[in-house]
């Protein structure tokens, strides 16, 4: 079998931990008091896994700052983990495809999610 | 993850409207890991993610491994079982090597099929900040076609 292997090396995090790890903590916070029951029904250990892979998610996406990675994982509550991927959420592809600068494009995609959300 | 289920939407539109007033007050606006600046003494690590351009059938199959090396860290890890899928586009796998002291520099090497490739020699940790690496700074076939087969 051929198989191409490319490397990349995609460096996360030349960031320290210890930041990352406070803003894990206050992010456990935000989502247990604003998506309760989704929390409950994760669990604290997948709470944490959630929060690790949307900050990995939204800084693919060009989410760096603190705001809005939380308004991702925010997103990520109520559209699905994957909503940046899946065929039900394609305008949210749409609007991440659109680049530009990072906090018009989190508003933009806020805006289009409250608008689906009221469609439903 | 399967989206909320709520028998109300609209209260997720609310509960996702009052989140993001939460963020915008006390989420804050630095980034969610302030950059560190290395210093003398200095003992931070983080995390080093290398990605593979291989499906995750590949990467479950794929006979290699992939070896860290610098200062004193020393890591091997076995791609097939302890890769992060990357979903479509990606299409992609990550490898992640935790807590890698981060004022060293660094060696990575995938060992496979007898073969040993050099893909990046002794780059500082700092200068990996990109998902790309310049060409100039490989010195393994990075972007080369390779059959490891």
């Amino acid at each position: 079998m051929d198989v191409t292997l490319t490397i990349r090396t995609a460096q996360f995090g030349v960031f320290s931990e210890l930041e990352v790890r406070k803003f894990e903590d206050w992010m456990a916070g935000h989502l247990k008091r604003f998506f309760s029951a989704k929390c409950d029904a994760l669990g604290e250990a997948c709470i944490v896994e959630t929060i690790r892979y949307g900050i990995k998610r939204a800084s693919r996406h060009g989410f760096r700052t603190r705001r809005d990675v939380c308004k991702y994982i925010d997103l990520m509550m109520v559209l699905g983990r994957d909503f940046d991927t899946h065929e039900r959420t394609r305008w949210a592809a749409g609007i991440l495809a659109r680049g530009g600068d990072a906090s018009a494009t989190m508003r933009a995609l806020f805006a289009a999610a409250s608008h689906q959300l009221k469609k439903r | 993850m399967s989206p909320v289920a709520s028998p109300d939407p609209t209260s997720q539109s609310q509960a996702l409207d009052a989140a993001g007033r939460d963020a915008d007050a006390n989420a804050g606006s630095n980034d969610v890991g302030d950059p560190v600046i290395p210093c003398p003494g200095d003992n931070s690590t983080g995390p080093l993610w290398v990605r593979l351009d291989l499906s995750q059938e590949q990467a479950a199959n794929d006979p290699g491994s992939l070896r860290l090396q610098g200062g004193g860290y020393d890591s091997t890890i076995a791609i097939a079982g302890n890769f992060e899928v990357n979903p479509d586009p990606d299409n992609s796998v990550d490898i992640v090597f935790e807590s890698v002291p981060i004022k060293e520099s660094y060696t990575l090497t995938y060992i496979g099929n007898g073969q040993r490739v050099v893909l990046v020699q002794g780059a500082p940790y700092g200068s990996l900040q990109d998902d790309s690496l310049p060409p100039g700074d490989v010195s393994g076939p990075d972007t080369a076609p390779q059959d490891h087969s």
